[in-house]
């Protein structure tokens, strides 16, 4: 008795290893976590198979907001199916605008003006700061905790006002044109972005002080769900839930687009693969969005904002698969054009859909009750997923 | 695990061509090879589909172990299936196409050689209306579970017109 | 006392100071509870597609609601108002019916975004069902793709309106 209070550590009993696959305990229990669910990630069901507190199978059903955008792209023109690429990832929607204007410039051999492209950047970047205020938000009140979700809106109120001045809306924009970006940075957008920067490093710093460092986050984060880095290849994972098992890998670093490769920042990545390493790659993301935010701002040049095209856009016949880092890993637009004005097939790529192919392979042999973090650090969004 | 610093330099179009051409003759296979807009495309048959991409992904040099995309088109009188690899050892990418007839289409699932494969199928599956052979799983996926037709061919229209919703009785 | 028909209902019940001593109020029981359930609205958290990023923002500290006494939950047994954001698409509208039908009564819905009142931008996909008002009855329309928090605000405002102008007298009438 006396030696059991002397060491602190109490043993717990060896947990049951799992049967093979296929062999399940008799009386496991199927469970339906129902489309409609207190978590933020949208519409999103899976059937689980438990045996007590241990996930078995998952099998997740998707499709509840699938909206057929890809059908919709046959009949209309290029011009008139850019405002539906917003409704994709609509956390950080210029990202997606991104990829779709860089793949017809591509197709057309196209190249908008330069200062056309420190715009795209600026407004990507901060788009990128908005998604990943969403990710902190869900991320704390996936944990427990409700803090987190305020800051993180409150924060991303401050970028969208800058995104209003600049684009007119806070949450869809279409904004991009093919051939640069639909007006000129207003006076007085400097001064506020500027200053916003320095709020959002002071900010950005007490984050880290109230959420990063918590025990309970850590005992809850480290060493859980982890994917291996070949593993993470074979699943086709992107973004930085790659970057967080070990892969170096940033589309915009290795195909550079928009002169990204101008500016100096760095990639972050993790090394051990768990949610704690997905969410310190986003949190060092955002250090980094701000870095290139600052030095596109200060070195902004002259010159037009769009380029020369007519009004009917009619890219030659031909094909091309173009993608972009988006807020959530790779996106990517596979667009064959016939030589009119309406494009004959246009295919949408986006991460979320195969994080969530993954899910079945990561969550098995993990409790339920770390389910809702894992698929948070997976930082899916359903409008992705579903097109 | 470490951090892998992987080396991204940029790999000229024509030697990856070369490379990939001796690869098959090496294996006996042929293929057309063709370039555009910077990208590298290869035409196969569809029997010898598997044979291609176990060798891309298993060889040495070549190493793709990466799916970027798969894409299903219809072309009236045909389908087609293009495959898009990347490899992160040698940064260098690949597109595969693969012809297929549009009455009773069916190819060979890749499931086996690449997990991340299973989705992106089920997927054209249910657009187009593909079978694939030796897939686990081939349910609808993003569809509702009780449609009859393959949205993506080109014979489905769709048009601006009001459609009418019946609301299902059972839950008042 | 006749010239009161035009002060609120507060201003009629701080008669303890007008008297002195604790003192009966008589007041009609549709204003009394209207006025305690408008001033009280849980919302449900049903957010599906974009709308719902607004919504939240709505919810958070710059546009708060919980100023209004709204303030969210997450079972439709415990909730007076579901917000409708987002494409309804032809899997998930079942779904919402069967958690309207979960609701107590009395129940409102508000259609928030042109996607839940006539399909959105998505109107001829062949999976978009035009409109959330051929599922289930809706009170409130609020427009905007997606619309300002300060356009929810006026929506939610409308809302209240109309649970003012409820009666247990006369049955409110449900459209089947």
């Amino acid at each position: 008795m006396a030696d059991e209070i002397k060491n602190n550590e109490i043993e717990v009993d060896e947990i049951s290893e799992i049967s093979e696959p296929g062999e399940y305990p008799k009386d496991y229990m199927e469970i339906n976590f129902g489309p409609h669910h207190p978590s933020t990630h949208g519409v999103f069901r899976f059937i689980a198979k438990l045996d007590g507190e241990k996930i078995l199978e998952v099998e997740p059903v998707v499709g509840y907001l699938h909206r057929g955008i890809e059908k919709m792209a046959e009949s209309r023109t290029y011009v008139q199916f850019k405002p539906l690429v917003d409704r994709l990832d609509y956390t950080g929607a210029m990202n997606n605008e991104f990829g779709y204007c860089l793949a017809i410039e591509k197709l057309m051999g196209l190249e908008s003006p330069p200062k056309a492209q420190s715009i795209r950047v600026i407004c990507a970047e901060l788009n990128r700061i908005c998604a990943h205020e969403v990710f902190f938000g869900a991320m704390g009140l996936e944990a427990g905790a409700f803090t987190p979700f305020l800051f993180g809106f409150k924060d991303r109120e401050m970028a969208m006002h800058l995104m209003e001045m600049l684009a007119g809306g806070r949450l869809t924009f279409n904004y991009f044109t093919i051939g640069g970006v639909r007006q000129d940075v207003p006076a007085g957008f400097f001064k506020e972005a500027k200053d916003y920067l320095k709020q959002f490093k002071k900010n950005l710093a007490e984050y880290h002080e109230l959420f990063s460092g918590n025990e309970i986050f850590i005992k809850r984060t480290k060493d859980i769900g982890i994917i291996s880095r070949e593993d993470a290849i074979e699943w086709s994972m992107s973004g930085p839930t790659l970057r967080a098992s070990g892969v170096r890998f940033d589309i915009r670093k290795v195909e550079p687009y928009s002169g990204y490769d101008k500016y100096d920042w760095e990639v972050p990545a993790g090394s051990n693969g768990d949610i704690y390493d997905r969410y310190w790659v986003r949190m060092n993301e955002l250090a980094q969005s701000a870095r290139i935010i600052e030095q596109a701002l200060d070195s902004l040049p002259d010159g037009d904002y769009q380029a020369k095209v007519s009004r009917n856009i009619k890219p030659p016949a031909g094909e091309v698969y173009f993608r972009v880092e988006g807020t959530k890993g790779e996106v990517g637009f596979y667009v064959i054009s016939d030589g009119t004005d309406k494009p004959y097939r246009m295919k949408i790529r986006t991460p979320s859909f195969n994080h969530l192919n993954a899910l079945n392979y990561v969550l098995k042999n993990n409790y339920i009750a770390d389910f809702p973090l894992i698929l948070g650090s997976f930082d899916t969004v359903m409008g992705s997923v579903d097109r | 695990m470490e951090i892998r610093e992987y080396n991204f330099k940029k790999i000229d179009n024509d030697k990856v061509i070369s490379l990939l051409q001796g690869k098959l003759n090496l294996n006996g296979i042929e293929g057309n090879f063709s370039l555009n807009h910077d990208q590298g495309y290869l035409e196969i048959s569809k029997a010898v589909l598997k044979n291609v991409i176990k060798l891309f992904k298993n060889d040495k040099d070549l190493r793709f172990d990466y799916i970027k995309c798969i894409t299903g088109v219809d072309y009236k009188d045909y389908l087609e299936v293009i495959y898009s690899l990347y490899s992160f050892g040698n940064n260098c990418s690949v597109n595969i196409k693969v012809k297929i007839e549009p009455v009773n289409p069916e190819v060979e699932s890749i499931t086996d050689i690449f997990r991340s494969a299973d989705w992106f199928e089920r997927e054209i599956w249910e657009f187009f209306g593909i079978n694939f052979k030796g897939h686990p799983n081939l349910k609808t996926l993003l569809l509702p579970g009780d449609v009859d037709y393959h949205p993506l061919l080109k014979s489905f229209e769709i048009k601006w017109e009001e459609r009418e919703y019946k609301r299902p009785e059972v839950f008042d | 006392m006749g010239l009161d028909r035009k002060k609120t209902l507060e201003d009629k019940l701080y008669l303890k100071d007008k008297f002195g001593k604790p003192n009966i109020v008589t007041v009609a029981y549709d204003k009394l509870m209207n006025a305690a359930r408008s001033r009280s609205v849980w919302y449900l958290t049903f957010g599906i597609a974009c709308c719902a990023i607004e919504m939240m923002a709505t919810g958070g500290s710059h546009y708060d609601l919980d100023r209004f006494g709204m303030f969210f939950r997450a079972t439709p047994r415990q909730a007076d108002l579901i917000i409708i954001s987002g494409t309804i698409s032809r899997k998930y509208a079942p779904v919402v019916q069967r958690i309207y039908t979960q609701m107590a009564e009395p129940r409102y819905v508000l259609a928030m975004g042109s996607c839940a009142i006539t399909g959105g931008p998505f109107y001829d996909s062949y999976n978009v069902v035009q409109g959330i008002d051929k599922v289930i009855p809706v009170d409130v329309y609020v427009q905007g793709c997606p619309p300002r928090p300060e356009a929810l605000y006026c929506g939610l405002l409308k809302l209240k309106e109309i649970i003012n102008r409820d009666s247990i007298v006369r049955k409110p009438v449900i459209v089947e």
